[in-house]
């Protein structure tokens, strides 16, 4: 009986899904089972929901989704992975938890299992299997979604005669987007005064908002953390320098009051208030700026790649935790995730897909245009160092412009007061050996 | 006895600017609870603006907030009720009797001063090998433990103001400590039991930390719940102020309860009087 | 004032040490089941090497504790001392002020007041922060449109260094002034009315009953209201945590949410057990140190 059951399910299955008979499994290890996933509270998530009952249907697993605030998740998960038994059957992972995460033994390696059902993991754009699916060239996360940082702007503004006219009698030459960190900050300080807005929206609330804005002045002029062949902090350099110069700068003399205290959602809000002309920020928060029920500037934002050499990537991905209860079943449920028909579905309900033909797709470009520069974007970008403590390197460098920023100290000697922490940070690494 | 005209003004002065300072955020929370986020924004502020449900119903039926609100009052109902409980008897023995020693109230209150973020893994590693994380009674047992170190120590302060003689004469009279407890010292306690009731109930509906680690679906608590309507992609801030309207109710029932307890306190001192 | 050990009772043939016993037990087996366990394991905790990244080092007894040498932690004292004093002064006269206001036998619209001044404290911190990080917005909040109305310049509020740590008071008073209002409310309704009744047919005036009679009465209560205050602003981080992050730079980072920092985001269960023993300490000597000056009045 519940073999006759099992093989109708797996002939729906193979009938739903595009991707071949691989997907038959999925009754056969999941049936009765039930899978906990804890979420973040974001657009992919939702799309998830709406087709997750397509895999309780083929597979006869349940599906338990929690989704909780960002910052929230990782708390919550490490004590659940320290357990012996955890709460999570599947875990999504931010690229900068990847080191922690794999040097903590939390979670799984995939290549054995990829080989033998024969995932195709060339469909992924490979800037983000670097970030966020091979630690030390073990594949153990497939991307889930990305998050590639740019340039919003106000194309309604810079497409202005006006703008374009006063621009040239400023800069001596026609009107074109920044090139250079510099032309930015240049650009950004005077749109300010122009427009009688913030030239640019900006996030100075401490560790993450700071980091990861900041990040891309630091990468677009070619600075890094720590030189990641010896991994020596690399802080000290004239680039990283100047950086952290420029973003100062602009925190004092272009950004919008109180840019010290704001976090991404006062960053948006700006933007969505009409209160500012730029901000290096998420491709994501695009298709909120585009909702009418939330902002004032519907059709009028437009992004481009960070000035510059690149810009900052991230991404989550997809794990099977350690003390999973069924990894087999863990599997095949992302298996049916990342299938390419369950991707585009995610995708079209305003997700950020991490399959690079999805972006070549003409249905998709049509409901989202916006995200046809994701190419662009991810061509120049690369992602925080892979260590076993990014997520302290995070923190350590939010000091250091806490340290520029709140008490004017110069960034020279912030950095130096930070080196010793920064060294610490990689000692004992077994990643980075 | 009335006072002068200027100083009962004075009062009111004092009282309405005080109920201002709090009214004034509020009303913008209920304001905002029923606007988009175009015009939650909004400067110059639009005051005649078309009212929507919209947060509501999102958090009603698209998200659930019923149930954590339920979640929310069962847990802290019933590790309220049972702190109150057991406290006022612990609280009866120290006073009275010194249960315990000079020294049990301060290690009664010291498991309350460690800050919470160090024992939050340790609970949870626990509460899962006994399979409490994500239940109802997980939450219950650890707000008591929580809570109970505050209402002993607010009941023993209230305690100290029942004339001891009152159970002394009950327990001369034949009264057993527990029944001088139920008809001595019960009735004289109320305003404190009331107080005692508030800050349990207030500290159990509020709590984030254990409710985020200890909780998931099945049990997850309104300020739990109110914090996940934070993203990356921005804060739902008219579905958060309509949760916080909602997370208000209770407020009705625990003034009503905190009215009678003050009451019964009053007519103690008329009858003694 | 010592008294005689109350007689036991003698229709049951129980011992006065039974009914203690009895009495006690409840909240003894609660805390030692569910509290001294995790206790003792985070000091146990606390004498190791433990970056949950790494998994459980060496036993290294108090190497952890020196943390408290370093700058940081001085600075994150100095914060905390700062709001934690500042608050609970704040909270606790504008809380007193109110209740006894609020105890005027004459006064009408009681009901009102109490229900209004009572409303915040059914607000989860969490959404208190959210909806003051709203109004505080700099640029799109409903206060600097206020303040801009009647000509005072923009301000930064929470992104200001000077001016975040009184932003925070600010929200935290708003939010747990009310908690002190009911205990000391509640505490003012049970005093017996008797004495204040003789000192003023004696012809006592109100500032005279009110330092003579009802502050020496409601002591007890006032010292625990103070006390529970005390604790619960040390151990909080949720305001801080939503509100600012600790920052800009540092000025707003207690140790708490110092705490927070090294046990989740950098991981160092040791070094976080070890801060926290360190404030545990510290807020016991508090304590006793507390009850013996309110003893000696």
């Amino acid at each position: 009986m519940t073999r006759l059951k099992k093989t109708g399910l797996g002939v729906t299955a193979a009938l739903l899904m595009t991707a071949s008979g691989a997907l038959a499994d999925a009754a056969a290890v999941c049936q009765g089972k039930t899978l906990n996933l804890l979420l973040e509270t974001v657009p992919d998530s939702t799309a998830l929901f709406e087709v997750a009952p397509e895999f309780e249907a083929l597979s006869g697993a349940k599906l338990n989704m929690e989704a909780v605030n960002y910052s929230l998740m990782h708390e919550k998960l490490v004590p659940s992975l320290t357990a012996s038994s955890g709460s999570y059957d599947v875990l999504v992972v931010d690229s900068y938890w990847a080191g922690e995460f794999v040097t903590a033994n939390w979670i799984l390696p995939l290549d054995e299992r990829i080989a033998a059902d024969g995932v195709d993991t060339s469909v992924y754009y490979p800037a983000l299997m670097d970030v966020n699916g091979k630690v030390k060239g073990t594949t153990y996360m497939l991307p889930f979604w990305q998050y590639a940082m740019g340039m919003l702007y106000r194309k309604d503004i810079t497409d202005s005669a006006e703008f374009q006219a006063a621009y040239k009698e400023k800069f001596g030459r026609d009107w074109r987007l920044p090139e250079t960190l510099q032309e930015y900050a240049e650009l950004a300080k005077w749109a300010g005064e122009f427009t009688g807005k913030a030239g640019v929206a900006m996030s100075g609330q401490r560790a993450d908002p700071v980091v990861m804005e900041a990040t891309n002045y630091l990468f677009s002029l070619g600075g890094d953390f720590y030189n990641r062949e010896t991994w020596e902090p690399s802080l000290n350099t004239p680039e990283a320098i100047e950086a952290i110069t420029i973003y100062a700068d602009l925190m004092k003399n272009a950004a919008q009051p109180g840019a010290l205290g704001a976090n991404f959602d006062d960053v948006a809000n700006a933007l969505k208030q009409d209160k500012a002309v730029m901000a290096i920020q998420f491709l994501f928060l695009m298709p909120t700026l585009q909702d009418p029920k939330e902002s004032q500037v519907v059709d009028k934002m437009a992004f481009a790649r960070m000035p510059g050499q690149d810009s900052l990537l991230g991404a989550w991905g997809w794990a099977i935790p350690t003390n999973a209860a069924n990894p087999d079943c863990s599997w095949e449920f992302i298996k049916w995730a990342e299938s390419k028909d369950v991707a585009m579905k995610r995708a079209m309900a305003g997700g950020q897909p991490t399959q690079a033909w999805i972006y070549e797709d003409a249905a998709y470009l049509e409901r989202w245009p916006a995200m046809s520069a994701v190419g662009g974007a991810l061509a120049h970008a690369k992602g925080l160092p892979v260590m076993s403590r990014a997520t302290q390197l995070v923190e350590v460098f939010a000091e250091v412009m806490g340290d520029v920023l709140a008490n004017g100290t110069d960034p020279a000697t912030a950095i130096a007061n930070a080196e010793d922490k920064l060294a610490r940070l990689t000692r004992g690494d077994p990643l980075l050996k | 006895m009335q006072p002068s005209l200027a100083l009962r003004l004075l009062t009111h002065f004092i009282l309405g600017f005080c109920s201002l300072v709090v009214l004034l955020p509020l009303l913008w929370v209920l304001r905002t609870s029923f606007a988009d986020k175009v015009v939650a924004y909004q400067l110059p502020p639009e005051i005649f603006f078309t009212p929507t449900l919209e947060n509501y119903r999102v958090i009603l039926s698209e998200m659930n907030f019923g149930t954590f609100f339920l979640n929310s009052l069962v847990i802290s109902l019933v590790s309220t009720l049972l702190a109150v409980v057991i406290g006022a008897l612990a609280a009866y023995a120290i006073d009275r009797y010194q249960a315990g020693g000079k020294a049990m109230p301060v290690i009664i209150l010291a498991t309350q001063m460690m800050p919470p973020i160090v024992l939050v893994i340790p609970f949870f590693l626990i509460f899962k090998d006994i399979g409490l994380t994500d239940s109802h009674l997980g939450l219950i047992i650890t707000y008591l433990a929580f809570n109970l170190p505050y209402v002993v120590w607010l009941l023993m302060s209230f305690m100290k103001r029942v004339p001891r003689e009152l159970d002394e004469a009950a327990l001369i009279d034949g009264c057993t400590p527990f029944s001088a407890f139920i008809r001595i010292i019960v009735p004289a306690l109320l305003p404190g039991i009331g107080a005692a009731t508030i800050l349990s109930f207030v500290l159990s509906w509020n709590e984030f930390l254990f409710a985020l680690m200890l909780s998931g679906n099945e049990s997850k608590t309104l300020p739990v719940a109110i914090s996940s309507l934070v993203t990356q992609q921005g804060t739902a801030i008219g579905a958060v102020s309509a949760a916080t309207i909602l997370a208000m109710l209770p407020m009705a029932v625990l003034y009503f309860a905190m009215r009678r307890f003050l009451v019964s306190g009053l007519n103690m001192g008329a009858v003694k009087g | 004032m010592t008294r005689a050990t109350p007689p036991s009772s003698r229709r049951d043939g129980f011992s006065v040490g039974f009914y203690k016993l009895l009495f006690m037990a409840p909240t003894i087996l609660v805390l030692a089941l569910v509290v001294a366990g995790p206790l003792l394991y985070s000091l146990w905790l606390s004498l190791h090497e433990y970056i949950i990244t790494y998994g459980m080092g060496d036993l290294i007894w108090f190497e952890n504790y020196t943390l408290m040498m370093s700058d940081e932690f001085a600075g994150v004292s100095w914060v905390t001392m700062k709001l934690t004093v500042i608050v609970v002064v704040l909270e606790f006269l504008i809380a007193f002020g109110l209740a006894l206001l609020l105890n005027q036998p004459w006064l009408k619209m009681r009901n009102f007041y109490l229900v209004v001044l009572m409303l915040p404290i059914l607000m989860t911190p969490v959404a208190v922060a959210l909806m003051f990080r709203l109004m505080f917005n700099p640029n799109l909040g409903i206060i600097n449109w206020v303040l801009a109305q009647v000509g005072i310049p923009e301000q930064g509020w929470f992104g200001d260094p000077d001016l975040a740590l009184a932003t925070v008071v600010f929200v935290d008073i708003w939010n747990e002034t009310s908690l002190m209002l009911i205990m000391l409310y509640a505490g003012l309704k049970s005093l017996p009315q008797d004495p204040v009744e003789a000192a003023r047919i004696d012809g006592a005036s109100s500032w005279q009953i009110l330092w003579h009679v009802t502050l020496p009465m409601l002591k007890p209560v006032i010292l625990v209201t103070l006390l529970i205050r005390m604790i619960t602003a040390l151990k909080s981080y949720d305001l801080i945590y939503m509100l600012t992050q600790g920052g800009p730079g540092k000025v707003t980072e207690t140790i708490s949410f110092y705490a927070y920092r090294l046990g989740f985001r950098f991981l160092d269960i040791g070094q976080a057990a070890a801060v926290s023993f360190i404030l545990l300490a510290a807020v016991v000597a508090l304590t006793v140190l507390l009850l013996r000056i309110m003893k000696e009045n």
